[in-house]
């Protein structure tokens, strides 16, 4: 007899926002459409969904554009002060060890909203292997519609900076068999 | 005073009538003994084993899911990889179909596949809840979207069979529907089987551990809960004929013990859907002529599983160990005509052939 697996969805945050909504009727959709009139709704982030390059500083003061032209780029979006974000932290170990051979042709970019110590800490663990990005602004949350809740985000953008894999999983072994693919691909 | 008896005897004949309704469910749970147990010389065993050995060089298998012949074809999908290998029976390498990825074509997550009679092949993509189509040779085709309904939004398919009205039955990994009919384009249907057992969101679930097959002979289909092990017969329209199981100690005990521990753990109140599954009994296969064969899983891995047979009704036959498999876990089996394929918790592949014990 064996456990096989433990697995945690994403569709959660939908359905707490539709009881609330239905607790709070008009009132939250009144909020909603203030907020949204100050907002400029994003594109949807789909499949397939072409990105404009965006320039940022990382940690180190560094300026890289997200998405590079020519480089498969892997965002993952956090949460360090997050549970089970934490723990999903050393499945990403497990997918940098396994991207050991190709890791030059692959932009890692791992980022968190949290002005926090212990994600710059980080910086010493992934050394130069993974960009780190502290987007206090919440601009990248904005451009590739990432709101923190439970989930993490990871984000794969092929050489012409195509949105190729949206997930709020992270399977190591998967992964770097689609970043593989859109590595040899043209 | 005739309007009155008028509608007693509509009353009477509803009565009647599901009465009949209700008695024509068999239930033939924890059978003890085994009507053929004594009788040894109609027992059926496996001879002519065979290890598949896919050739490394090209195709290395990672997370072995389910094993197809298809004529002089050997179909290995790879959950992991996403990807469908083909060998030849000499295990040679051919060409693999699908490839990792969320576009036309790509496979996220499989979980089951089956090859339709004209040869074509369909494979459920579980997370994306879509069906990916594709010729024998491997070209895409096209996509089917699974319109699940509202009410089991959280659910992703996990078994999928094909009826020659091109309709498809879809089992899940977790949801308050066991088996739905969909049509071709992925429109739902209607339920087949409810589960029974409540579904806590948020909150710790056992998963439905399901697996559908179609009977041969008859075209009934067949579900099975790889952590209860009770099957149910339902018929060409949906209706349950026949629900049964065999009793053994061991699993008894280990079933109520899980249970124990998930009431448990539902106590601490967790964020999200979480799926616990549990494999206590092996995929159970059926043969051409519809007998019904499963594995009892073991802890450890000193002790033999024993094979549980019954007959296309249900009736539990008998149980014997297969000496072959002394010290491998075979979780995963299945039957193209005389060929049996099973597959060890090792992701070892055994082709054997069927023949009566002596």
């Amino acid at each position: 007899m064996y456990e096989r697996s433990e697995r945690k969805f994403s569709h959660l945050g939908v359905l707490i926002l539709s009881k609330k909504v239905k607790i709070l009727g008009g009132l939250i959709i009144l909020i909603n459409i203030s907020l949204n009139s100050k907002v400029p709704n994003p594109q949807k982030l789909v499949y397939g969904s072409f990105i404009n390059q965006t320039s940022i500083t990382n940690i180190e003061g560094k300026e890289i554009s997200i998405p590079q032209e020519g480089f498969v780029t892997l965002l993952f979006f956090f949460n360090i002060n997050h549970t089970s974000h934490k723990r999903i932290l050393t499945e990403f170990d497990f997918l940098l060890m396994n991207l050991k051979k190709i890791d030059d042709r692959v932009k890692l970019i791992g980022i968190s909203s949290d002005k926090n110590e212990k994600f710059k800490e980080l910086k010493n663990i992934y050394n130069n292997r993974l960009h780190l990005v502290n987007d206090t602004e919440t601009k990248l949350y904005k451009i590739f519609n990432y709101s923190c809740g439970n989930c993490i985000k990871i984000i794969i953008i092929d050489k012409n900076c195509i949105v190729r894999y949206l997930s709020s999983s992270l399977d190591p072994i998967f992964l770097r068999e689609i970043i593989r693919r859109y590595i040899n691909e043209n | 005073m005739r309007i009155k008896k008028g509608k007693r005897i509509i009353f009477c004949f509803f009565y009647l009538f599901s009465c009949f309704l209700l008695f024509s469910q068999e239930i033939k749970i924890n059978q003890k003994e085994g009507i053929l147990q004594e009788k040894i010389r109609d027992h059926i065993t496996f001879h002519k084993f065979k290890k598949f050995q896919p050739d490394l060089s090209q195709a290395v298998i990672s997370r072995l899911t389910k094993v197809i012949i298809h004529r002089d074809r050997v179909f290995i999908l790879d959950k992991r990889q996403a990807r469908i290998f083909v060998f030849d029976k000499r295990a040679n390498y051919l060409y693999s179909i699908g490839r990792p990825g969320q576009g036309p074509g790509d496979l996220e997550y499989p979980d089951d596949f089956i090859i339709s009679e004209e040869g074509t092949l369909f494979v459920v993509n579980s997370m994306a809840k879509r069906i990916e189509v594709f010729s024998i040779k491997g070209d895409f085709q096209r996509r089917i979207e699974l319109v699940l309904p509202e009410e089991i939004f959280y659910s992703n398919p996990s078994c999928l069979l094909i009826n020659s009205n091109k309709q498809f039955f879809i089992a899940y990994s977790l949801s308050s529907h066991l088996i739905d009919l969909y049509d071709y384009q992925g429109n739902y249907i209607r339920n087949l089987l409810k589960r029974e057992e409540p579904i806590l969101i948020p909150g710790q679930n056992l998963g439905n551990s399901s697996q559908i097959l179609f009977f041969n002979k008859s075209n009934k289909i067949l579900h099975f809960n790889h952590f209860s092990g009770i099957f149910t017969i339902l018929s060409k329209k949906g209706e349950v004929e026949t629900v049964f199981s065999a009793f053994d100690k061991a699993h008894a005990r280990d079933v109520t013990r899980i249970k124990r521990s998930l009431e448990e753990k539902r106590r601490t109140k967790k964020p999200g859907i979480r799926i616990s599954d549990y494999q206590i009994w092996s995929n159970c296969w059926i043969d051409k002529n519809d007998i019904i064969y499963v594995f009892l899983m073991f802890k450890n891995k000193d002790e033999s599983q024993q094979m549980f047979v019954f007959s296309p009704e249900g009736t539990f036959l008998y149980r014997i160990t297969i000496p072959y498999f002394k010290g491998i876990r075979i979780d995963k089996a299945f039957c193209y005509g005389d060929d049996s394929v099973f597959i060890s918790r090792d992701h070892e592949i055994f082709i054997a052939k069927k023949r009566r014990a002596k």
